[in-house]
């Protein structure tokens, strides 16, 4: 038991806890298990007082089981759950005070919107005017006037996410939990409630945990990132680090494009390495060990496309295809056999086609080397 | 369209209307029915205290039967919507048994049960209730019209409470209720249409039950079915007989007027 705790403390200190932030919740050493199979294992995270917390992950990762688990819908096989010091293990899932959106919204189909925020009000037995009061600001808060007296099924998609989260802030929450907020909206719709959640959860103070599949959602919204894999936290740090300088080939891969270059280390110096990669040799600020098989990120935006002649020693590679995206320009290219991808803005877009030979520049400090992937799940 | 227009015409208006006529036909004990346009069966109805305790008895023997088999169908709707699958099938038997067996053999089987030697009224004498009888008392009839008509309202229910976004309900729960609360705001008005169908299905059918009442009310409680029966068979009074009948329709008609109301109330 204590070599346990203390082994959960251990790998606890190894992630970036907000030291400013009071801790609201934490996790330590949480695992859930369907019968023989493991769904959950090990989890401990630590959500600091006003923080968003987007839980990041494919289907079947363990994300939804964490908050349905903070939520009280299921129970954990180990560990504990801890609100402001409370283990929640002896908590009823109606005296948690945790305010839960969910991925349905479940609205309560036969009360009106103005019914449906007052229901945690008149669960708590408050007085008349207080509610009504209570649910006019939040009302207006979510921006749904003149809509108090409709029906959920009488709303649009992103007026019932705005009722479901009203609802779930009327209670004056100790923790909200967004399950994959804005996967039922229209795809135009997304980012403009995702910003809207953001604010209003900043502007309220509210701490919250967020579970979603879509990277740009959780860079967005997130003040922190943990990304899941098989049940697992295999990160946990802010967007950009885990962007800029995700653990595993696997991170740098699931959060956005990459450009992985295995190679060896050839020489190393107090301002970083080489590696010689088969696309070519690359600085990288990062310190490795000589002679050390290493893996290299650089995102396709920190490569510049330059004419061949520019400079000496940079790689040279081949334009195969290249893709116009409006505000961008996916550019495929081949160096010495080796697949690349480049992201070109801007007008200089115009002067890349395909079958021209380029100069990659990349700076040292964009090219980071990352630990070789080892399965999570196994 | 038209043969089947024929043959609702012929089977289903023609004995609705032959009933009505009849029931404007005037009556003489001793020179039977006789052609007339006549409405003093109706006023015999309304104005006899005999007849007028006989609708409100058939109309309690029908809520009580409504409202046991409303208490007994939300849990075994719950459990058959909610519950493992062996439960689910084992009870879905229990309740689509009673609907396969003929009335009569299930009836002679409770009036064995009910009556002063069997099991039931032994139990009741043997804890000190010997004054609450069952056989040939409305006791014992509403526990067979239960028996008869409760699986109408469990499988309305089932289909209602299966309906509901079990969400909805993790949502109250976490904004702090009970699970009371939860199931009288937010699972029961979420199946009040069935629980509407359901009603208004037990209640008419057991409000026209006549085997039931026969047996088990063994001629000490009746019925307006009961009376028709016997008003039509050994008295020969069809006037009679057709004018009960007819209101007998009248409340069939407004309890389907109350539903469809209910309905529309709850999914508005």
């Amino acid at each position: 038991m204590i070599t346990a705790l203390q082994s959960a403390q251990s790998k606890r200190t190894a992630m970036p806890v907000p030291t400013a932030r009071e801790t609201v919740l934490e996790l330590r050493g949480v695992s859930v298990d369907y019968g023989s199979l493991r769904v959950l294992q090990d989890v401990n995270l630590s959500v600091g007082s006003g923080e968003l917390i987007a839980l990041l992950g494919p289907s079947g990762s363990g994300k939804t089981t964490i908050i349905r688990s903070i939520a009280g819908f299921i129970q954990p096989s180990g560990g504990e759950i801890v609100l402001r010091g409370n283990d929640l293990a002896a908590v009823a899932i109606n005296r948690r005070n945790i305010g839960m959106v969910f991925q349905s919204y479940a609205l309560f189909p036969h009360l009106s919107v103005a019914e449906n925020i007052a229901y945690p009000l008149r669960v708590q037995k408050k007085g008349r005017a207080q509610i009504r009061s209570r649910v006019d600001e939040l009302v207006d808060l979510v921006q749904l006037s003149g809509h108090a007296h409709k029906r959920p099924s009488g709303l649009s998609g992103g007026q019932q996410q705005r009722v479901a989260l009203a609802r779930a802030l009327a209670m004056d929450p100790e923790l909200l939990l967004l399950d994959e907020p804005l996967s039922n909206l229209d795809a135009n719709l997304r980012r403009e409630v995702g910003e809207e959640i953001r604010r209003l959860q900043q502007r309220t103070g509210t701490t919250a945990i967020m579970v979603t599949h879509d990277r740009q959602e959780a860079f967005g919204m997130a003040d922190r990132i943990a990304v899941l894999r098989g049940g697992r936290i295999e990160q946990l740090d802010t967007p950009d680090a885990i962007y800029r300088r995700p653990a595993t080939s696997f991170m740098a891969s699931f959060v956005g494009d990459a450009n992985l270059l295995s190679g060896k280390v050839l020489a190393v110096d107090s301002n970083g390495s080489v590696v010689t990669t088969d696309a070519g040799p690359i600085r990288t600020n990062d310190i490795a060990a000589a002679g050390a098989e290493v893996t290299l990120l650089v995102r396709p935006e920190d490569i510049q496309l330059t004419p061949v002649d520019d400079k000496i020693g940079a790689l040279v590679a081949t334009v195969n295809e290249t893709f116009y995206y409006g505000s961008s320009t996916v550019v495929q290219l081949t160096a010495n056999g080796v697949s690349l991808q480049a992201l070109v803005t801007g007008s200089l877009a115009d002067r890349v086609h395909s079958g021209d030979q380029v100069a990659l520049q990349m700076a040292s400090a964009d090219v980071v080397v990352v630990a070789n992937d080892v399965d999570a799940a196994s | 369209m038209a043969p089947m227009m024929l043959l609702f015409l012929a089977g289903f208006v023609a004995p609705l209307f032959f009933v009505l006529r009849f029931s404007f036909d005037h009556f003489d004990a001793s020179a039977g029915q006789s052609g007339a346009f006549t409405a003093e069966q109706f006023i015999a109805v309304f104005t006899t205290p005999l007849y007028g305790d006989l609708i409100v008895r058939t109309l309690g023997l029908a809520f009580a039967t409504t409202a046991i088999s409303a208490l007994i169908g939300y849990p075994l709707a719950l459990a058959i919507t909610r519950g493992p699958g062996f439960l689910r099938g084992a009870l879905m038997a229990i309740v689509m048994v009673p609907m396969l067996t003929s009335v009569v053999v299930k009836t002679f089987g409770w009036s064995v049960l009910l009556s002063s030697d069997g099991f039931l009224q032994s139990s009741l004498d043997a804890i000190g209730l010997a004054s609450v009888k069952l056989l040939f008392t409305p006791i014992g009839i509403v526990i067979g019209l239960v028996h008869t008509y409760f699986p109408f309202m469990v499988l309305s229910l089932v289909t209602a409470v299966g309906a509901i976004d079990r969400r909805t309900e993790e949502a109250a729960e976490s904004l702090g209720s009970t699970r009371s609360r939860i199931f009288f705001r937010i699972t029961l008005p979420q199946s009040l249409d069935g629980l509407a169908a359901g009603s208004a299905l037990t209640f008419v059918t057991s409000m026209s039950a006549l085997v039931t009442p026969q047996i088990l009310g063994g001629g000490k409680v009746s019925t307006i079915v009961t009376v028709i029966y016997q008003q039509a068979t050994s008295a020969q009074n069809w006037p009679l007989a057709s004018a009960l009948g007819v209101v007998l329709l009248g409340i069939t008609l407004v309890i389907l007027v109350l539903q469809a109301w209910a309905v529309r109330r709850a999914t508005r």
